[in-house]
């Protein structure tokens, strides 16, 4: 009766590294705001200016809710909440010209060119221009979004205009409408600090503060070899894409651009090259098709990687003197001039070998693409490598390396890391009513161009012979992981490559939303790379029919050279069952865990070398919003003051009464006056 | 912050409750048993109501229903704990006899108004316990009631309803006990009647489709009136009187050995 719960609100939390804490927490029992909708910068100076009643908790727009509003709103020292409106309905939440929380140089710190006084510090090229930096910044109160129209409309109309709003800059009286934020982070200062204090337990139930971020990265070795296989030395190219992404709120990590569209066109060309498997032998190199988890958290996967590499504990002991060369796919959605860029690093060419090595491979690539509609241009030599997991390989040996992305020179992608790379963003998306899981949208029929692209030149790097013509990406398989990723998991695809247990159908079928491209905490499942895992096996694997003993149907990691993972396979002709299907591969998966969560004693917490991140932890019930009325303070006060009068007179007039009760109640049969 | 709301209403409906218990009940163990027992009988009447609502679930959106029975129930075992305490009184005679303690006096179980008090107040602070507990605990949290649009004095009135409906039952405890002791059965059925009219009055409390705002004043007044009537009445029949009343306060004539 009091109060009116929100039930569609994220928050926006709090993540840690070595030396800062960024994001958002409220206080422990909640943060109590009267509601202010601020949708122009009348109501946005009000509410500087006049506002009496604070502590205010701002309604934003999507349009308002950038680095300045916000900025205004926290100097202004009067608001102890913000809420932003993010529905999927376009009226509600119109696209804003560009939004990206992340910093306009992303990665530089941990990059290859970090010190580097030609290339570091984007002094050639600011990657990111319209980066706001606020994922990076530490926000003192809580930030919400409401997802649910429903919501945001009671929000408006039912809170904010019947009680809140001023009539014609007058303020209104109480009882306000105001809302109560919870979302109360454990975790406090930075990562050091919070691990220590998480792995000191004080009482018989420790409290986990924060948890490292991590998960696994995913590889998998093209060619079919002998069990006796040992890789020769610059044998093998690996062909790279990142998994995942942020956001500044919790479970919205769409990463339509970056990385989707990459890792469906590795993908696809992975798909592509199957057919011509056949081609490759002892005399060509092997391709190693790797999706990095964790990069967008400082290299989390990449820096592993190049660690195990070190300890000898990736499988066939693989090591950087293994790596011929590196193709590396970035974003791939919004391509400017309609082309995909090919970037170098310039560092490496001092080293003339591999300076002419990456001219050969660019004018391999750029040779394919003339046939390919001219999809695909270089950029300029003198021109840094952008953010790509890349910079990593090369700061340990530098090997003909290329990049390729989108964008010329600064991004393209005008919501980098943020809620609004969406597929209806990136044009993969229409509104038919059948959900377009079989509709070619335009960006699936370029990224299926990409994709024959990029299957042709590894062709042409591995085996050193131009591709064959029929060496082509399936415009099918583009489209439907496109949809599969960004629009729906339940689909045939997915459906297609799980495992063939009832439980995994059920959770398939009951996800409403797409995976969240987010690395997440270390041990805790990751839906983005199990698929991508299964997707990679089904796409370069080979269905075993007769020897099924070594088949399992939960990936794990391994260093065997060859994997057996049981799939649901296709649809039987009857369109209900499945014929369950072994798939034989070399895909396997590493781990994508910082070293400085597994070394004892690690003191570089404020150095660069590996990623401090982590996320902080909440307890079950930590996360609330709800909305009521709350009434003046005098009305309070005086009910407070006559409840005292009320209990102070009633003790007072009782204890008279007692004292005079024999004279009060006179009594005809009363006995006598008993002494007492 | 309406923790505030929270102590000014707790204080308000209870307050009085509180210091009757505190300077007539707390000291005598004969007398807190007695309010513990028949509190426990207001249960009992509770109990079997909520079974009877449950029971008729056509009706159970027809608060009137409910509440109609509910006022019977209650004085139904009002008359049963009357019964129980009388037939107890041979018993406590007893008890107290071989006690020899000072705080056990016969006079509790002579006064036969005494134990009609304390049971009125034991069913009256139980009765108000269960009408106001789970409205408090609504408001501890930060906000105060209104945002589905009820009044803002639902808080206000609900407190003061329930101290007038506390001290009601323990004036209609001693008259009702009187009357069944005197044999003057119109004394018994003004408290029913009484009971029945007031808590019908409270059923303007509600918000219906022809009127948004509840009447509170329409059945707070009437229960104020009611309580000092019937406050009055009680008074009458234990005893008092107007010149009694005027004899404590010329305090001149104060006793110096007030023994009590």
């Amino acid at each position: 009766k009091t109060y009116v719960i929100v039930s569609g609100n994220v928050a926006c939390i709090r993540r840690l590294n070595g030396t800062h804490q960024v994001g958002c927490s409220s206080e422990i029992n909640g943060n109590v705001g009267v509601l202010h909708y601020i949708n122009d910068t009348d109501s946005l100076n009000w509410l500087i200016n006049s506002g009496p009643h604070q502590p205010y908790v701002a309604l934003l727009t999507s349009l308002n809710f950038n680095r300045d509003t916000v900025q205004q709103l926290r100097n202004s020292k009067k608001i102890t909440g913000i809420i932003v409106i993010h529905t999927d309905d376009s009226a509600t939440t119109p696209l804003p010209d560009s939004f990206s929380p992340a910093d306009k140089c992303p990665g530089d710190l941990y990059g290859l060119y970090h010190n580097n006084q030609e290339y570091g510090n984007c002094k050639k090229v600011t990657w990111n221009e319209d980066g706001n930096g606020m994922f990076f910044e530490d926000f003192e109160f809580p930030i919400s979004i409401v997802t649910n129209k429903n919501e945001t409309d009671y929000l408006i109309n039912n809170c904010y205009l019947k009680f809140n709003q001023p009539t014609q800059g007058v303020p209104r009286e109480y009882p306000l409408c105001a809302v109560q934020m919870k979302s109360r982070m454990a975790a406090a200062k930075d990562s050091e600090t919070c691990i220590r204090r998480t792995n000191t337990p004080t009482n018989l139930n420790p409290d986990k503060y924060c948890d490292a971020l991590g998960d696994k990265n995913v590889i998998g070795f093209f060619k079919d070899v002998p069990e006796d296989y040992k890789p020769e030395k610059k044998s093998i190219i690996l062909a790279m894409a990142r998994m995942d992404s942020y956001s500044l709120f919790e479970n919205i990590y769409p990463s339509a651009d970056n990385q989707v569209s990459g890792i469906v066109a590795l993908l696809a060309a992975a798909e592509a090259l199957r057919k011509y498997k056949d081609h490759f032998d002892n005399t060509t190199k092997d391709i190693l098709f790797t999706f990095l988890n964790g990069e967008a958290f400082d290299y989390i996967g990449s820096t592993r990687m190049l660690y195990d590499m070190d300890k000898g504990a990736l499988p066939l002991k693989l090591k950087m003197d293994h790596i011929d060369r590196i193709v590396e796919v970035n974003q791939l959605a919004y391509r400017e001039g309609g082309k995909i860029w090919i970037h170098a690093d310039p560092v490496s060419r001092n080293d003339p070998n591999i300076s002419s090595e990456i001219n050969d491979m660019i004018s391999t690539i750029l040779d394919i693409g003339k046939n390919l509609s001219d999809i695909v241009g270089a950029v300029d030599q003198t021109q840094p490598l952008p953010p790509a997991s890349t910079q990593k390989f090369l700061q340990k040996t530098l090997v003909p390396a290329l990049v390729l992305t989108d964008h010329k020179k600064t991004f393209t992608n005008k919501y980098y890391n943020s809620r609004f790379d969406l597929a209806k963003t990136i044009s993969a998306m229409v509104n038919a009513s059948d959900n377009g899981y079989n509709h070619v949208t335009d960006q699936a029929s370029n990224l299926t161009v990409a994709a024959t692209l990029l299957a042709r030149s590894l062709y042409t790097l591995a085996t050193g012979s131009p591709a064959p013509e029929g060496l082509m990406a399936e415009q099918q398989s583009v489209t439907h992981m496109l949809y599969c990723f960004l629009i729906s998991p339940n689909c045939d695809l997915f459906k297609q490559v799980i495992p063939p247990a009832r439980e995994a159908f059920d959770d398939l079928a009951s996800q409403k939303s797409p995976y969240p491209f987010y690395v997440s905490v270390y041990g805790q499942i990751n839906n983005v790379t199990r698929i991508i895992q299964r997707l990679l096996t089904h796409y370069i694997g080979t269905v075993e029919k007769n020897h099924t003993e070594s088949c399992t149907s939960s990936e794990k990691a391994s260093l065997q050279l060859y994997n057996y993972l049981w799939m649901a396979g296709p649809l039987n002709s009857d369109n209900k069952t499945r014929t369950v299907t072994c798939v034989k591969s070399r895909v396997t998966q590493t781990k994508a865990y910082s070293p400085a969560f597994e070394i004892t004693d690690y003191n570089g917490w404020g150095g660069f070398q590996y990623s401090t991140w982590t996320e902080s932890s909440w307890a079950t019930n930590a996360l609330l919003l709800r909305v009521f009325l709350i009434p003046s303070k005098a009305m309070e006060v005086g009910l407070l003051c006559t409840g005292i009068f009320f209990i102070l007179a009633s003790l007072g007039l009782v204890y008279f009464i007692t004292r005079k009760s024999t004279s009060l109640f006179s009594l005809d049969n009363e006995i006598e006056m008993t002494p007492r | 912050m309406t923790v505030m709301e929270f102590f000014g209403c707790t204080f308000i409906a209870f307050g009085p409750p509180f210091a009757l218990f505190v300077f007539t009940i707390a000291r005598d163990p004969l007398r807190i048993i007695v309010l513990i027992a028949s509190g426990f009988f207001w249960l009992l009447s509770l109990l079997v109501s909520s079974i009877l609502w449950y029971a008729v679930v056509p009706l159970r959106e027809q608060l009137v229903f409910g509440l109609v029975f509910s006022v019977l129930f209650q004085e139904a075992f009002r008359f049963l704990f009357y019964k129980l305490l009388r037939k107890a009184d041979d018993g406590l005679q007893k008890v107290s006899q071989t006690g020899q303690e000072m705080h056990m006096t016969p006079r509790d179980i002579t006064n036969k108004h005494i134990m009609a008090y304390v049971s009125g107040l034991g069913f009256g602070i139980l009765s108000g316990a269960f009408s106001t507990v789970n409205v408090l605990a609504d408001m501890v949290g930060p906000g105060t009631i209104g945002i589905y649009g009820d009044s803002k004095y639902f808080f206000v009135a609900t407190a003061f309803l329930t101290l007038s409906f506390i001290l009601l039952h323990t004036f209609w405890g001693v008259i009702f006990f009187n009357g069944l002791d005197k044999k003057q059965y119109y004394m018994v059925a003004l408290v029913v009647g009484s009971h029945m009219l007031l808590s019908c009055l409270t059923l303007l409390n509600q918000r219906t489709s022809s009127r948004d705002s509840p009447l509170y004043l329409a059945s707070i007044l009437p229960a104020y009136v009611m309580t000092v009537i019937m406050g009055v009445l009680a008074y009458y029949i234990a005893g008092g009187s107007l010149a009694n009343v005027r004899s404590c306060f010329p305090c001149g004539n104060a006793r110096k050995y007030e023994i009590d």
